[in-house]
């Protein structure tokens, strides 16, 4: 099974709130992989927006993204590409 | 019969004035029992279960757009957010999982979900941050809850016959959203922050508001006067007639233009019709604050206060959390200004062992006080602010209520001795600008003496008016001799001023006065280049300032420093600023 990982940083100033949690969720949906977050130990499912919001991701966090299945490697580039872009709160 | 006046402090999250009677609406208490039911009942709680989840997606779909067309889109997106999580497959299973394998009732099961949730990110411990994130959550989890109780949608609209100012312990965004804003004249919280729900919505709905006062919801009855002051963060219970006179003609005059005018004045500088130009700077407490204070045109920090860290931990943070809050700080603001004072609390605020409580803690150990006594809190504070400063951006220092040339130089050895040992093994470090608050009159009366050893002043107008009138402006029975235009305040401001101009050191003014409208001619007149006031208020300071020329200010204050009385000058700045913004003040 494909598998891929990458190191993600928090960038936007309100971190995971509510907002950028749904909409983490529902972009790890568009795949047919799982698709989790790392964090302090944790494995948390990129699929639960409420899950999201319970990692208290502030501004600053570093974790990793992983994901396995047939689109393993599209489905960790889209969830950097969201958080990179700050979930499109700021410039 | 006449009740006592009794003032209480809290945060200003909205301004405005109100004056009316209280309606105190309880708290929502979600206490769900444990409870189990019968192998045959498994399936009908699941369905109700069901049911409720659809029922509670309806409720956030018409409050999406109810907030889309009475809040904003910020409103709006509070909810957004609420039916996305409500839709979480997987919160679904989870929920339904649990009644079937355990034969909990849906509302156990539901609560219990929630409440998982909720202490793990409270185990998380980012306190202040964390906060809206767990009311959101409350909030998806009360409405499940309302909803399998077999409670109507209506549930969120708190019902108002009469015109009032609602107290409440906490309101949920969906309840803030639902207020009735031809009947709530005011808001009035325990709990909450400058940045919590309950204030970004009464901010967007123009509700003069005041939260974080703790324990208002029981200090008041409902049926009592108050009078809500959301500039200043002030309520008044039960106010004397001339109290309540003067407040029901502020709060008809008070115009609530801060929304539109916010977006308009954004990028223009605030600066006289002639070209004379200030700068608008903000004061915050929290990192998480910028953001909004840069939305209403600040252009810069001027006070970032630091004393919420050692409060919230009860005790000494570490010199890493400290660096990284302001780092934090720094890193939102870009390259602007940022202006960092070092604690200043009283020890009464700050637990320790063997501490006798003082007498008069106004004139005992705080401020700098403090940290004097403690010198190795504060040179760890200061290695936290070179540690963030390392970091890049424009970062300065800045100790309070210094009281003496002795005091100062006490605090720069300290400073310097941090420094010398940052300096070894690194190249080059730069100095930071180091400044000082002038608040007592012993410093304001010496400012050609501190004015060598400092790079900038900053005026502290609470303190500094407390001191030289010799009233503390909570005790009720005094508090009416708490005047911001005495002349003895005015000339102070005004040597301040002038005797710094010709050091040629900056000064700004971070105390209330400098946030209050009434006061912004006078000091633009006294010479102020530099205005750091509470975010919500910089459009309204902008648009005035714009509205004038220099000279005009000038005159207005040569005016007031020609009057003898405090009153009179209030009544003479009100008229003025009247006269330039009609709508205002």
């Amino acid at each position: 099974m494909p598998t891929a990982e990458r190191e993600v940083v928090i960038r936007n100033q309100l971190g995971l709130h509510v907002r950028p949690s749904a909409q983490l969720a529902s972009t790890a949906m568009r795949f047919q992989s799982d698709v989790w977050f790392l964090l302090d130990g944790q494995r948390v499912n990129a699929k639960s927006s409420l899950e999201l919001l319970t990692m208290a991701a502030v501004c600053g966090t570093v974790m990793r993204v992983q994901a396995q299945g047939s689109d393993a490697e599209a489905a960790v580039a889209a969830i950097a590409e969201l958080i990179d872009s700050k979930f499109g709160e700021e410039r | 019969m006449a009740e006592t006046m009794r003032i209480r402090e809290g945060v200003a999250a909205s301004l405005g004035f109100a004056i009316g009677p209280a309606l105190v609406v309880g708290r929502e208490e979600s206490a769900v029992l444990q409870r189990q039911v019968a192998d045959g009942e498994v399936a009908g709680e699941v369905a109700r279960f069901e049911q409720a989840c659809a029922a509670a997606e309806a409720d956030i779909a018409r409050l999406c757009e109810d907030a889309g067309r009475r809040g904003g889109k910020d409103v709006k997106s509070i909810f957004e957010g609420h039916f996305a999580h409500l839709r979480d497959p997987f919160m679904r299973q989870e929920i339904a999982g649990s009644i079937r394998r355990y034969r909990r009732s849906a509302e156990y099961a539901v609560s219990r979900y929630f409440r998982q949730k909720i202490r793990k990110i409270e185990e998380e411990g980012h306190a202040p941050f964390m906060a809206r994130i767990v009311e959101d959550i409350a909030d998806i989890e009360r409405r499940l809850l309302r909803h399998l109780a077999g409670g109507q949608s209506a549930g969120d609209a708190i019902r108002l016959d009469d015109k009032v100012v609602l107290v409440a312990h906490n309101l949920s965004p969906a309840q803030t959203l639902a207020l009735d804003r031809d009947r709530v004249l005011g808001l009035l919280t325990d709990a909450g922050g400058s940045t919590s729900h309950t204030a970004l919505i009464a901010r967007a709905f123009g509700i003069p508001a005041v939260v974080g006062l703790g324990t208002i919801s029981s200090d008041v009855t409902s049926g009592d006067l108050v009078v809500v002051n959301g500039n200043q963060g002030l309520v008044i219970i039960n106010p004397d007639a001339d109290t309540a006179r003067r407040y029901q003609a502020m709060a008809r005059n008070f115009y609530i233009v801060e929304r539109r005018r916010a977006s308009e004045l954004r990028n223009l500088p605030a600066e006289t019709k002639d070209g004379y130009r200030v700068e608008m700077l903000a004061n915050i407490e929290l990192p998480e604050e910028i953001p909004s204070a840069l939305e209403h045109g600040a252009e810069g920090v001027g006070l970032f206060r630091t004393e919420f860290l050692y409060l919230r931990e009860q005790h000494e943070p570490s010199e890493e959390e400290q660096a990284r809050q302001v780092r934090d700080a720094a890193d939102r603001l870009a390259q602007r200004k940022l202006v960092v004072r070092t604690i200043d609390i009283g020890m009464d605020k700050l637990p320790a062992e063997g501490w006798i409580p003082e007498r008069n803690p106004f004139l005992g150990t705080r401020a700098i006080r403090l940290s004097l006594q403690h010198p190795e809190m504060l040179k760890t504070q200061i290695r936290a602010i070179y540690q963030a400063a390392s970091g890049g951006g424009d970062i300065r220092l800045m100790f309070p209520m210094i009281s003496s040339l002795e005091e100062l130089r006490e605090a720069k050895r300290l400073h310097e001795e941090v420094t010398a040992s940052l300096g070894r093994g690194r190249s080059a470090r730069r100095q930071l600008p180091l400044g000082i608050m002038v608040e007592v009159p012993s410093a304001a009366l010496t400012v050609d003496l501190l004015a060598p050893e400092v790079d900038f002043f900053s005026i502290g107008t609470n303190d500094l008016i407390q001191y030289t009138v010799a009233v503390d402006r909570v005790n009720e029975r005094v508090a009416d001799l708490y005047q911001p235009t005495h002349p003895a305040v005015l000339r102070l401001l005004r040597d301040i001023l002038a005797v710094a101009g010709r050091a040629g050191k900056p000064v700004s003014i971070c105390g209330e006065m400098s946030s209050d409208l009434q006061f912004t001619l006078l000091l633009l007149g006294l010479g102020l280049k530099e205005f750091s006031v509470v975010p919500p208020a910089i459009p309204d300071i902008k648009r005035l300032i714009r509205s004038v020329t220099y000279d005009e200010a000038k005159q207005v204050a040569e005016r007031a420093l020609q009057m003898s009385d405090a009153r009179s000058i209030a009544a003479f700045l009100r008229e003025r600023t009247h006269q330039i913004l009609p709508e205002m003040g």
